[in-house]
């Protein structure tokens, strides 16, 4: 029961990326829910909701590192997990700083991040 | 007391105590008393006064050897006073010891002695205890002891305890004053109570104690001048009580007495040891102050001597001392130079050592004699020096050497070298001397004066002006011996000369009774110092000037004259005596503005006056002079002076010298004024300047013709224009004359010599000029010639021009018109004849025929003429006619009458009135002539020109080959074009036949007529051309009759193609085709080369364009990369997902692994998409134009900037009106353009902080064929004036990139016919706008 009441939030703003992470995590019967952009997320952030977020550094407007800034500034202790393209060192630092719990590269082997999924919840 | 006899007294009164009768007791007391009695006794002996007892030597215990001789000295001959005054004398230290024979017997030291002296006294003033112990054991027999008790001359006494005496000798009791009896069992207190009291209590402190006392002295009753020796001691019994006191009383008056003796030698002795002692100090203090001050003096003598030495060895003087034998003790350096050898090699030797015998010989004769008189004696000295191997002469003084006493030691000797100052002395001896016989011998008067002019010495020329011998002169005054004027001036100018302590010279005029005339001397008087420095007169030397003065006087007589002379003549004279110019002349106030005064009046006179106005440019020139002065060589030469009003003045200067043996004495100097000549050079200079720098510069072909030297300059461009290397061209005049053709050259000379005589402003002529090749270029040639003074022309200058061309078509056109007034005069005119009075009309029949009527089908008549007469001519006629009436103008017109075909026919009308003899017209004759087909050239040549001047490319030789065919009604006509490399084969680019346009075709033009172009320019064949060219199968095939071919060629007139028209019948009109094709082959030529060259530029453009998307691509590498990971990363999910449905059974017949696979597709579909654009954008592609919709391509770029926009936030808004409209593009390279521009739009949004990011892309609908395209950002902006750079190449603003973007975008839009601009928003932001041309079929 606590595996089904445990959400993983998908933020990214390409609707192929969302829609094939949705099916996949829903396969391993995982919950999804899928946001476009950083501040579409933050809005609907309720802390009292257990899960974990698998965020894309590259999205429009806010970018993922400024949105995990944000998390960490409210308090939030939500488990990310980057999953991006564009994760050179620098980035992959900043991420890890500001609290992300692993930093996957795209396109990321599906396996690997069911495990860590599996493993945060 | 010795213990013993201390023992044995204790002893024995114990026992009387015990046991033994008082008696015994008194027995045994008295023996002891009498030992120590005899103790005291032996001890007194040893001392005795009288001093002849010898000291046991035993007991000298003196370790001195001094003692015992000196104990003998004194017991055996010498007395203590005596030794000691031996040793009174401090000097004395060790004193020899004789006997009292005088023999010797040793010496004592003063130490020893003092040290026996003392000792001596000590001795004698201590009982020696040790005496009385060695005696002690002497007395042990009773008997001896009683007996010395009872006879001992000491008293002797025993008290007890209560003091009452016991037992008393003889002796003590005569002292006492009462007898032995009187005194036992009484008390001292009773018997004698006057000193007991001074008694008993040391006998108590005896008894009390048990301790004896010992007094030395002490006077006892009335024996008060006498001295007593008091001794007490206890008696104690065996247990140690003391039962009573013994006392012993001795007289020791005696022994006081000498006591006191030997006290007082002691005290003397003391005293005088202490005196001694002190003066001992004394004198200690007294050598130690000599010591310190030997030091001191010693210290001092070091300081002095090291003084001594350093001046010694510094001195230049030779400085020696030499002992008696005249050895040399001390030389210093300067001595040693002078010997030749070390100072340390001289000393200890002697003259003859040193010097030749004679000079020893008579330095030791000085030497001897200085010291046998004891006094110095100073000589010179010549000595040869070993120094410098000279004579020199020494001014040397020598003096005895002495000791403190006096003694004479040696010889002390300075020497200075005074070779010099002797030189100098005899030099200054014959000085005096010679100055003597100058002054005796000069012929000009020298005086000394003192201050009150009294005149101190006067030489022999001197006394000769005064008339009267020196001696009488010497000591008078001016006064005494001048006129008082003359005496006053002179005063006067000393006073002056004394008052300025400076040389001055003086002119005087004196009268002497010596001469007839009064003669005039140049005196120069200076002060004359005495030996301090003060000014103690005046020295004076008189020089006669009086012929000078006459012949000055005569030379300026003659100058006044020359002067005046001069003064006619526009020059200025200088004369110098060679170098120094004293003189000037002439024109001097009226060239250079400065008063003759001037020149006269400056420091270093007119030369340097000349000098300060020298222009400073021209600083040098005066060196030149002087040289030519110094080699005594006339000359010449320009230079400037400033004049008075600042003006440059140019003068020409001959100077010429006159010399003396080959010296220049004299100098004259003419300077002629050439300012005006010179300004005159100076401008032909500047223009000639001018000319080089055209020359050099302008790509003209530039000649200058030095017409004096008779050379020319052709500039590089004019030999190139002509065709030939820089090398081939000479500079005679030949090199063109030669070259002129020969029809224009008397024309071009005629133009030049008419130039020349100043009929024409400038030199302009149009004529030919035959190139390398042979051919002729026409020339349009402007030249303007420089003139001398006389109006004469020096120089010519120019340039030619290539008007080939021009003139071609010039030639082409009047060669044309005059072929159809030829040939329209061929056909005959039609005439009119106008009775005007009758208004009867004349009409020819070829007038008639003209119109197309036959003879009887027309009338003539004026309103039948005006009825044919086009309407809008008829303004015309009747404007010719009143002009012609009246003002006499001619009736020249073109007119357009209708024939009978209905048309209207183009005729020049041509008429004469003629007059009655009033001048009243009164018939009108004239012609018409048909004048159609030239109107119809003139238009159709309007028509080409109209064509070519809007077209270009393609369209251009198409319209052109039409319009040729028509106009000159050919079969064909083409354009054809040589390919790039080679002329084997034109290959054509417009071809017309039978009025319309055919493909384009190739062909070798060798042995065709097309050969003949290439080589003659032109190529005219009227007919039977395939009789010509039997082989040109293209000929025959299309059945050519007739051919008029023309070469294309480039500006430069490099060969670029042909055109032709050909006729398959006979041409009538050869000149007329060949006309009309030489006047557009220059213009189609010139377009094929501004197509070449825009093809180059085009693909260079191709080549940049391709950079810039591929630099593009570069600077949006982020951006894809992200963006062809989107579905590579979703195509990994789907996978995931299948693999997962394949892993539950009852999950893989369901549709859900259908839709994992079609999304998969899509997404690689996508992926793929991206790269094909990707690829297509980066791809070196050659240009091709095609229909494009618009809205693609809009879309295609959006795509690949997706990813960009959309990180960007980017509101993007298309406003494509009609997407599907098809433009005619290169579609890459209007994607580059558009993405470049949405590019730099994100570039200028992302530059400012602006919630407005906005992009907006609009297409307006066709105007004229051209769509507009405009992307308009809401960016920073463009100011104003930079909305055109932009487009520069290397213009950017931002931090990166080139600066080619917009420089590309703009050749890319211009080749596809459009055009690239900026625009600035109303609000915010830019708008760039393009245009594209649409396609034509669509639309």
């Amino acid at each position: 029961m606590t595996d089904t009441q445990a959400t993983v939030f998908i933020l990214d703003d390409d609707p192929a990326i969302q829609d094939s992470l949705s099916m996949m995590l829903n396969s391993m019967n995982f919950a999804t829910e899928c946001y476009s952009s950083a501040c579409e997320y933050l809005d609907s952030f309720d802390a009292s909701r257990k899960g974990c977020l698998i965020i894309d550094i590259r999205l429009p407007g806010m970018s993922g590192l400024e949105c995990l800034e944000k998390l960490r500034e409210i308090g939030s202790h939500i488990p990310v997990i980057v999953v991006t393209g564009h994760g050179d060192q620098a980035v992959k630092e900043k991420a890890v700083e500001f609290g992300a719990i692993a930093f996957l590269s795209k396109p990321a082997s599906g396996s690997e991040l069911c495990g860590l999924i599996k493993q945060v919840l | 007391m010795p213990s013993f006899v201390h023992k044995i007294l204790s002893d024995k009164i114990e026992q009387a105590n015990a046991a033994l009768p008082l008696s015994e007791t008194l027995e045994e007391i008295r023996k002891l008393q009498a030992s120590h009695a005899a103790s005291l006794a032996q001890g007194n002996l040893l001392r005795s006064p009288d001093g002849k007892q010898s000291m046991p030597s035993s007991n000298a215990k003196n370790e001195d050897a001094a003692a015992p001789l000196i104990s003998s000295a004194v017991s055996e001959s010498t007395s203590l006073e005596e030794l000691v005054q031996i040793f009174s004398d401090p000097q004395v230290e060790t004193q020899a010891l004789h006997d009292e024979q005088g023999q010797p017997v040793g010496t004592v030291t003063r130490q020893s002695l003092l040290e026996a002296m003392l000792k001596e006294v000590k001795q004698a003033k201590q009982p020696q205890s040790d005496s009385s112990e060695l005696l002690a054991k002497d007395m042990a027999e009773d008997y001896w002891t009683s007996q010395i008790y009872k006879e001992a001359p000491i008293g002797l006494g025993f008290v007890d305890t209560q003091l009452r005496y016991l037992d008393i000798n003889n002796w003590l009791a005569e002292m006492n004053g009462l007898s032995v009896e009187e005194h036992l069992g009484h008390s001292i207190s009773e018997l004698f109570p006057e000193w007991a009291p001074s008694v008993e209590p040391k006998l108590r402190q005896v008894i009390e104690t048990g301790e004896p006392i010992l007094e030395e002295t002490g006077s006892l009753g009335t024996l008060l001048q006498r001295c007593f020796h008091y001794s007490y001691m206890p008696v104690k019994s065996d247990d140690g009580t003391v039962i009573g006191v013994s006392c012993a009383v001795m007289e020791i008056t005696e022994q006081k007495k000498a006591e006191h003796t030997l006290n007082c030698a002691y005290d003397e002795l003391e005293s005088l040891v202490q005196q001694r002692t002190a003066e001992l100090q004394a004198t200690n203090q007294k050598l130690q102050t000599e010591i310190a001050d030997h030091k001191q003096a010693d210290e001092e003598l070091t300081a002095k001597n090291n003084l001594l030495t350093s001046v010694l060895e510094s001195t230049t003087d030779a400085i020696f001392l030499k002992d008696i034998e005249g050895r040399y003790l001390v030389v210093n350096q300067a001595t040693s130079r002078v010997f030749g050898v070390s100072s340390d090699e001289a000393i200890g030797k002697d003259d003859t050592q040193l010097f030749p015998a004679d000079e020893a010989r008579e330095i030791q004769d000085i030497d001897s004699r200085v010291i046998s008189s004891g006094n110095p004696i100073t000589i010179e000295e010549e000595i040869i020096s070993n120094d410098c191997n000279s004579s020199r002469i020494f001014l040397t003084t020598k003096a005895p050497y002495r000791n403190h006493e006096g003694q004479i030691l040696g010889v002390i000797g300075i020497a200075r070298d005074i070779t010099e100052r002797k030189q100098i002395e005899e030099e200054l001896t014959a000085n005096n001397n010679l100055l003597t016989s100058v002054l005796e011998g000069t012929t000009d008067p020298v005086f000394v004066k003192d201050l009150q002019s009294r005149y101190l010495i006067v030489n022999p020329a001197a006394a000769k002006v005064f008339g009267m011998p020196a001696e009488e002169i010497i000591g008078k005054n001016d006064h005494q011996l001048f006129p008082a004027e003359v005496a006053e001036a002179m005063v006067d100018f000393d006073q002056r000369v004394i008052e300025s302590g400076m040389s001055s010279k003086v002119e005087e005029e004196l009268l002497s009774s010596e001469f007839e005339n009064p003669r005039t001397f140049l005196t120069t008087k200076d002060v004359y110092l005495d030996h301090e420095g003060a000014i103690a007169g005046i020295v004076g030397i008189a020089h006669d000037i009086t012929e000078r003065k006459q012949a000055e006087q005569a030379t300026r007589e003659k100058q006044l004259q020359l002067d005046d002379l001069l003064s006619n003549v526009n020059a200025i004279i200088l004369e110098g005596d060679p170098f120094t110019f004293n003189y000037v002349g002439g024109q001097v106030e009226k060239i250079l503005g400065y008063p003759k005064e001037m020149w006269d009046e400056h420091p270093d006179g007119p030369g340097g006056f000349w000098f300060e106005l020298l222009h400073p440019d021209d600083l040098d020139k005066p060196k030149y002079c002087r040289q030519s002065i110094e080699r005594g060589e006339d000359h010449s030469f320009e230079y400037r002076l400033i004049a008075k009003d600042g003006k440059t003045v140019w003068f020409y200067d001959t100077v010429m010298v006159e010399t003396c043996d080959g010296n220049p004495v004299k100098t004259r100097s003419v300077m002629v004024d050439i300012t005006e000549r010179k300004f005159a050079e100076q401008a032909l200079q500047d223009r000639t300047a001018r000319y080089e720098l055209i020359a050099a510069g302008a790509a003209d072909a530039v000649w200058d013709w030095d017409i004096v030297n008779e050379s020319v300059y052709y500039s590089p461009r004019w030999k190139e224009l002509y065709g030939f290397a820089q090398d081939e061209i000479g500079d005679s005049i030949e090199e063109w004359s030669s070259r002129v053709h020969p029809d224009d050259l008397s024309r071009v000379m005629e133009a030049i010599q008419a130039h020349f005589d100043g009929k024409t402003e400038f030199f302009e002529e149009e004529y030919r000029i035959c190139c390398k090749d042979g051919t002729y270029k026409w020339v349009h040639d402007r030249g303007i010639a420089l003139r001398d003074d006389a109006e004469n022309a020096i120089r010519m200058a120019g340039s030619e021009s290539d008007i080939t061309e021009r003139i071609q078509a010039e030639k082409a056109l009047q060669k044309s018109e005059e072929r159809l007034e030829l040939a329209i005069r061929g056909t005959s005119d039609g005439f009119w004849d106008c009775n005007l009075a009758l208004d009867d009309e004349y009409w020819s029949p070829r007038y008639k025929e003209l119109l197309g009527y036959k003879e009887d089908e027309i009338t003539a008549s004026h309103e039948q003429f005006l009825a044919m007469l086009h309407p809008d001519d008829a303004p015309l006629v009747l404007e010719a006619a009143r002009a012609h009436f009246e003002e006499g103008q001619p009736f020249d017109i073109e007119i357009r009458l209708l024939n009978k075909k209905q048309e209207y026919q183009w005729f020049q009308s041509r008429a004469q009135v003629s007059r009655d003899e009033n001048g009243k017209p009164v018939r009108m004759v004239g012609s018409i002539r048909d004048i159609t087909e030239r109107k119809k050239f003139e238009h159709a040549l309007q028509r080409l020109v109209d064509t070519s001047s809007r077209k270009f490319g393609e369209s251009l030789f198409e319209s052109i080959a039409l319009e040729l065919a028509d106009v000159l009604q050919a079969d064909y006509t083409f354009i054809g074009k040589f390919p790039e490399a080679g002329k084997e084969y034109v290959r054509t680019i417009a071809a017309v036949a039978n009025g319309k346009r055919v493909p384009n075709f190739e062909y070798y033009i060798a042995d065709t007529p097309n050969e003949e172009c290439v080589g003659m320019n032109v190529c005219s064949i009227r007919s039977n051309v395939t009789n010509q060219y039997p082989s040109d199968v293209l000929l025959q095939e299309i059945g050519v009759e007739g051919y008029v071919g023309i070469s294309l060629r480039g500006a430069s007139g490099e060969l670029m193609g042909i055109m032709a028209a050909l006729y398959r019948s006979p041409i009538d009109n050869t000149e007329f085709v060949e006309s009309i094709l030489q006047v557009f082959s220059a213009r189609v030529g010139s377009e094929i080369e501004r197509q070449q060259a825009e093809l180059q530029s085009g693909e260079l453009r191709d080549e940049l364009s391709h950079m810039g998307r591929v630099a593009t691509m570069g600077e949006l590498g982020t951006g894809l990369a992200h963006e062809l990971n989107q579905p590579l990363a979703a195509i990994a999910n789907y996978c995931f997902v299948g693999q997962t449905v394949l892993a539950k059974p009852e999950l893989i017949e369901s549709d859900k692994l259908k839709e994992v696979f079609a999304k998969m597709e899509q997404q690689t579909l996508r992926a793929g998409a991206i790269i094909k654009r990707l690829r297509e954008h980066v791809q070196k592609v050659p240009s091709v134009h095609a229909a494009v919709p618009i809205g693609d391509v809009v879309q295609d770029v959006i795509e690949l900037m997706n990813s960009e926009l959309k990180f960007q936030e980017i509101q993007l808004e298309l406003n494509i009106d009609e997407p599907k409209q098809e433009v005619l593009i290169d579609s890459i390279q209007i994607q580059q353009v558009l993405m470049n521009l949405i590019k730099n739009a994100l570039d200028a949004i992302d530059e400012i902080e602006n919630d407005d990011r906005r992009l907006i892309i609009t297409k307006s609908p066709p105007i004229d064929g051209m769509i507009e395209i405009a992307v308009c950002d809401s960016g920073m902006g463009i100011p104003e004036d930079k909305l055109e750079s932009v487009f520069e190449a290397f213009f950017t603003t931002k931090r990166t990139g080139m600066g080619m973007g917009l420089a590309i975008c703009r050749s890319i839009i211009e080749t596809h016919n459009g055009r690239l601009w900026a625009t600035s928003n109303p609000d915010c932001g830019t708008t760039f706008h393009f245009t594209l041309p649409i396609s034509k079929d669509k639309s």
